[in-house]
């Protein structure tokens, strides 16, 4: 290392450590950019060279696949791996050497620039007097809420997106006070599941579609729909005289709401302020037992209801086969096995309701669903909840429905491509996925205090209240479809209380004063309406190509369903009739105040 | 190498007139032709392929069998322990005591090898807060001790003498200490709105981590893909970004986003013996505050021209603080829904949520995984409301936590300040020793040791009378 200067190298040009320091910073600098290009663009090679993925592999493993023994192919096959291989491997041994080249760029860069740049140089330091003191002291009072601004606003909107496709489940378990311990069900049966349904919980049970529709499991029968399985049930039939009755079994609480059927056992429940009853028959009309809902385990307030007209039960059981479920006004429900065991119970009161609650119980597999609409719209208390059937614990819960307290029964259909739950409230007809509470759709279709329920069709749900319309809703929407999926709509006869029939080429209403409209499904066309001069309550019921109609003071009469108007038949059975008929082979079961009868041929 | 430099300096001004140029002819130049024959030499080697022999299709082909690296040893885990109070004690030895940046720098790269590039930045101090806390909020999670001697020993010592981790132990706190090649200064009022990041950022760790969701600063911490010379495409070009940008504006992440900067930060106000500037008295050269590439110069408080507008502003603030943490609660429950689907648990019942309700096209591994283990849907949504619920109380706290710190950044920005001369910022000093060699008073006294070999070498606590006047030139 012998010093020069510049005077005494004229022949040759001198470099200094700084101008060392530069041109190795240039070079360096240009080496770690290129490397660094370099590992770039290898990074996108290298993703785009996948031998897994590779489309012409993917077509030879084709081909393969349908010729076995195909050794050129396999060679082929080979050949192309290997090289894919390669190609891969290769790519990641460049970014394995690019990654020590660029770090030893950097640091020769580094190295190489750091006493260019940190010549000591004479620093010119600002001093602030006090009023600058006090403008950089304002300016930075004013940058702290400015980044507190900003930081707020950052994550009030990541707040704003709260979308979840989640379902509160069974986060929400039954009323400690109100559960009791859950019996283990033997009776496991096969599964029929719709197209698109969801798929099952490991290990549920729950009865197939065919056994649902050859029993009477719930309010008007299977999905509502108000048609008998059976068509060799009686036109007429005289309760006084006992032309065409079976049996008469008195009951022994009264409440409005209909048998359920399934197999020989027939349940019917009954309530009073105090007392909370479910009844068992069989076939003859023999009581099998009578179970009461354990008063210690209710809500024991009274539910503010109508009790003339038995408000305290008016909620229709349903069964699954294994086990009856209940519910009554003050928010009971019970699950009893067949041999009338109490399986679970809970009460999911008290319900805001201005007649006391009356809505009946659906089934979707192993899940049984109250539609608990209460006070108003704005209390955000209307709901939807999905029980598992053999516990009573919450599957799941809708989001606050924006309907007030309502009457109407959910039904649970498949039109062929999934299962919907429909529900009823002012104003919105709702669809909602049964599997998990999820809305799929929405119909502006309601009006007024919501009692009819709604019945399915053929892709339609028809809906119908005084004071609005009776609607044709398609079911395979998303979103609000009223203006989108009403396929028509008309206003004549509009029930009250009773919900549409449909026998898939026409609509039946009948509104309790005692008007029956018929129209025609698919057009929406009134083809009828006929007075029959009668007040009515219950529901109307198919039986084959007959409409079967009974008013309060339990008048029969049976209606031809056909685009004329025809009246086949009319009876007697001599004490008021409030509950919807139900159905099982060659019988059918008409509930008085005092007493069910069962009316089949002899 | 500077010292050397300044030594060719001295001999060149011992040189005659004319000759003040010094060069070195032959070292340069094959330094030059070296640095170039060395970089394309070794660029060479990325050429080669890696050979392996093909595929096997026969029969007879026997799979390998997987094997698994076995955990690192216990002792060794400890050795790190081990290392970093050793660096530590070094650390605050350079900082306190030797008062030497070439010494401070030397660890900073010992460091970097060390902890960054050997044990590839884990285990960490800053990813450590994310264990600890998981540990305190889940009775499951068991945390290794040595985990929490990273998390507790930079503390301790913080309590004691300042942020001598930050300075030359933190390997993320080196690497960018050593790109650092021009200095460009903030302004200091961005420099101090911005200096709140790492308390946002140290919220939202705990959060993440307490809900045991994940632990985002391990995730997204922009120097471990650099360290271990892989990772996402994402984690690397953010660390080059980091390191880009840290050539202009010092130590950006330790600045602007370390959440262990923060908590040694607040640590560091109550220490014990905080790094000085002057050991004797301050002239008031302004020279440390122009030299501090962190802004970590606090200045001599100067009398508000307005002292009654001053308190008003103090009262305003001091109303603020209990607003802002309460609106932070408020509104921070909002975040639950958007912050829970980060977890993975809540993510997979979205998924599936979604699929079910048809509002999610098609199905990705994790929910057809999650059907075929038959587990019942409400299950999973029953567990993820759960931690929804967490969120939920966590979001709060967060809010409210983000309303405290800047009612608090707020307070203090109105209290007067004692500040009589220049001096490191208890908070925000870094301990990298660079702010020594520029004060004329601390150059005078390493002279005057010099002189005095049986003078006391150990720089005393500063004890300041009152100041000096403005100098004239410092220098």
């Amino acid at each position: 290392m012998e010093p020069t200067t510049t005077k005494s190298t004229s022949e040759a040009q001198p470099v200094t450590w700084t101008t060392a320091g530069i041109r190795t910073a240039v070079v360096s600098g240009a080496f770690t950019l290129a490397v660094l290009a370099m590992l770039i663009v290898n990074h996108f090679q290298a993703k785009s060279v996948t031998p897994l993925d590779n489309p012409q592999m993917i077509e030879l493993k084709k081909q393969l696949a349908v010729n076995s023994n195909n050794d050129p192919l396999k060679k082929e096959i080979r050949a192309l791996d290997l090289q894919l291989r390669q190609k891969h491997y290769r790519h990641i041994v460049i970014g394995n050497y690019g990654a020590w080249l660029l770090l030893g760029g950097m640091v020769v860069f580094l190295i190489s620039i750091k006493p260019v740049t940190h010549r000591k140089k004479l620093p010119k330091p600002e001093k602030l007097d006090a009023a600058g003191y006090a403008l950089e002291n304002a300016q930075t009072r004013y940058a702290v809420v400015g980044f507190a601004v900003v930081t707020a606003g950052v994550l009030l909107a990541i707040s704003n997106n709260n979308t979840t496709f989640i379902v509160p489940a069974s986060a929400k378990a039954p009323n400690s006070t109100n559960s009791v311990p859950v019996a283990v069900d033997s009776g496991v049966k096969t599964v029929e599941s719709a197209p698109g349904a969801s798929k099952p919980a490991a290990a549920a049970t729950f009865p197939t579609v065919a056994d649902l529709k050859k029993n009477w499991p719930r309010f008007r029968g299977y999905s509502g729909s108000g048609i008998s399985p059976f068509t060799n049930i009686p036109v007429a039939w005289n309760g006084p005289k006992g032309s065409n009755i079976l049996w008469k079994a008195d009951v022994a609480l009264y409440s409005p709401s209909s048998p359920v059927i399934w197999g020989d056992h027939i349940f019917v429940t009954g309530a009073n302020a105090t007392k909370r009853e479910v009844y068992c028959y069989d076939m003859s009309g023999k009581l099998l037992w009578t179970k009461e809902v354990d008063p210690k385990r209710s809500n024991n307030q009274p539910p503010n209801v109508m009790e003339d007209t038995g408000g305290f039960g008016p909620t229709t059981p349903c069964t699954d086969g294994q086990r009856v479920y209940v519910m009554y006004a003050n928010g009971d429900v019970a699950a009893f096995d067949f041999a009338g065991t109490l399986v679970w119970a809970r009460n999911v009161g008290p319900l805001e309701n201005t007649y006391g609650h009356a809505t009946s119980l659906e089934m979707y597999q192993n899940r049984l669903i109250l539609q608990l609409d209460q006070a108003t719209a704005k209390d955000g208390k209307s709901k939807i909840l999905a029980l598992d059937t053999a516990t009573g614990q919450t599957v799941w819960e809708t989001q606050p429905r924006p309907v007030p307290n309502s009457w109407a029964t959910p039904i649970v259909i498949n039109n062929g491509q999934r299962d919907l739950l429909i529900a009823c409230g002012n104003p919105w007809v709702m669809g909602y996925d049964p599997a998990n509470g999820q809305e799929i759709w929405r119909a502006k279709a309601m009006n007024g205090e919501v009692l009819p329920s709604p019945v399915y069709a053929d892709g339609i749900v028809y809906t119908a209240i005084e004071g609005e319309k009776i609607n044709a809703i398609k079911v395979d929407g998303s979103g609000d479809v009223t203006a989108t999926h009403i396929a028509w709509s008309a206003e004549e006869g509009l029930p009250d209380i009773i919900g549409p029939l449909c026998d898939g080429q026409r609509v039946y209403l009948v509104n309790s004063s005692g008007t029956l409209t018929c129209y025609d499904a698919k057009a929406g066309k009134k083809l009828w309406d006929k007075d029959m001069e009668m007040t009515f309550k219950a529901c109307t019921s198919l039986v084959g190509d007959k409409v079967y109609l009974v008013s309060d003071s339990g008048v029969g009469i049976v209606v031809q369903a056909a685009s004329e108007f025809k009246e086949l038949a009319r009876s007697e059975l001599g004490e008021e009739v409030l509950a919807s008929p139900s159905f099982a082979d060659g019988r059918m079961f008409l509930r008085s105040k005092k007493s069910i009868y069962c009316i089949g041929g002899k | 190498m500077p010292t050397f430099v300044k030594r060719l300096h001295h001999a060149a001004s011992q040189l005659p007139l004319g000759c003040s140029r010094v060069v070195f002819r032959v070292p340069s130049r094959y330094l030059f032709l070296f640095v170039c024959l060395a970089l394309v030499g070794i660029s060479l080697s990325a050429l080669g392929v890696e050979r392996f022999p093909p595929p096997e299709f026969e029969p007879d082909y026997r799979m390998p069998v997987t094997t698994f690296p076995s955990p690192r040893a216990t002792w060794l885990e400890w050795m790190d322990v081990a290392v970093l109070f050793a660096t530590l004690c070094a650390s605050t030895w350079f900082v306190m005591k030797s008062r030497s940046r070439r010494w401070i720098m030397g660890l900073g790269i010992f460091s970097l090898l060390y902890f960054g590039f050997y044990r590839q930045g884990c285990v960490c101090a800053i990813g450590s807060i994310q264990d600890v806390t998981l540990a305190v909020f889940n009775n499951g999670y068991s945390v290794p001790l040595n985990i929490v001697a990273f998390f507790l020993l930079p503390i301790v010592f913080a309590l004691f003498f300042g942020r001598s981790f930050c300075g030359s132990v933190c390997p993320q706190g080196a690497i960018q200490d050593l790109v650092l090649i021009k200095p460009i200064k903030i302004w200091p009022w961005l420099e101090q709105a911005l200096r709140l990041g790492p308390f946002i950022y140290l919220g939202a760790a705990v959060l993440f981590a307490a809900t045991g969701t994940a632990f985002i600063i391990c995730e997204w911490d922009p120097f471990i893909g650099l360290f271990r010379l892989t990772g996402r495409a994402t984690m690397l070009a953010l660390g080059a970004a980091f390191l880009v940008i840290g050539m202009f504006f010092g130590r950006p992440y330790c600045r602007f986003f370390c959440p262990y900067g923060a908590i040694l930060g607040v640590v560091s106000r109550f220490s014990k013996w905080k790094v000085t500037l002057t050991p004797n008295d301050c002239i008031q050269c302004a020279l440390c505050e122009e030299a501090c590439p962190y802004g970590a110069i606090a200045e001599p408080a100067q009398d508000a021209p307005n002292p009654a507008a001053r308190k008003s502003r103090l009262i305003v603030a001091l109303i603020l603080l209990p607003v802002l943490t309460a609106v932070g609660y408020g509104f921070g429950g909002g975040l639950a829904v958007p912050f829970s689907k980060i977890h993975p648990v809540v993510r997979l019942a979205e998924r599936v949520g979604g699929e079910d309700s048809g509002k999610l096209a098609g199905k990705v591994d994790e929910s057809e995984a999650f059907r075929l283990t038959g587990r019942p849907v409400s299950e999973l949504n029953s567990e993820a409301l759960k931690i929804r619920s967490e969120f939920e109380l966590g979001g709060k706290l967060f809010g409210a936590f983000l309303g405290l710190v800047f009612g608090a950044k707020l307070i203090g920005l109105s209290v007067k300040r004692a500040a009589t001369i220049y001096d490191p910022d208890d908070a925000d000093c870094v301990s990298c020793g660079r702010c020594y060699k520029y004060c004329p008073k601390e150059l005078a006294r390493v002279k005057k040791l010099a002189k005095k070999p049986d003078a006391p070498k150990l720089a005393p606590k500063t004890s300041v009378s009152a100041p000096t006047p403005n100098p004239s030139k410092p220098v």
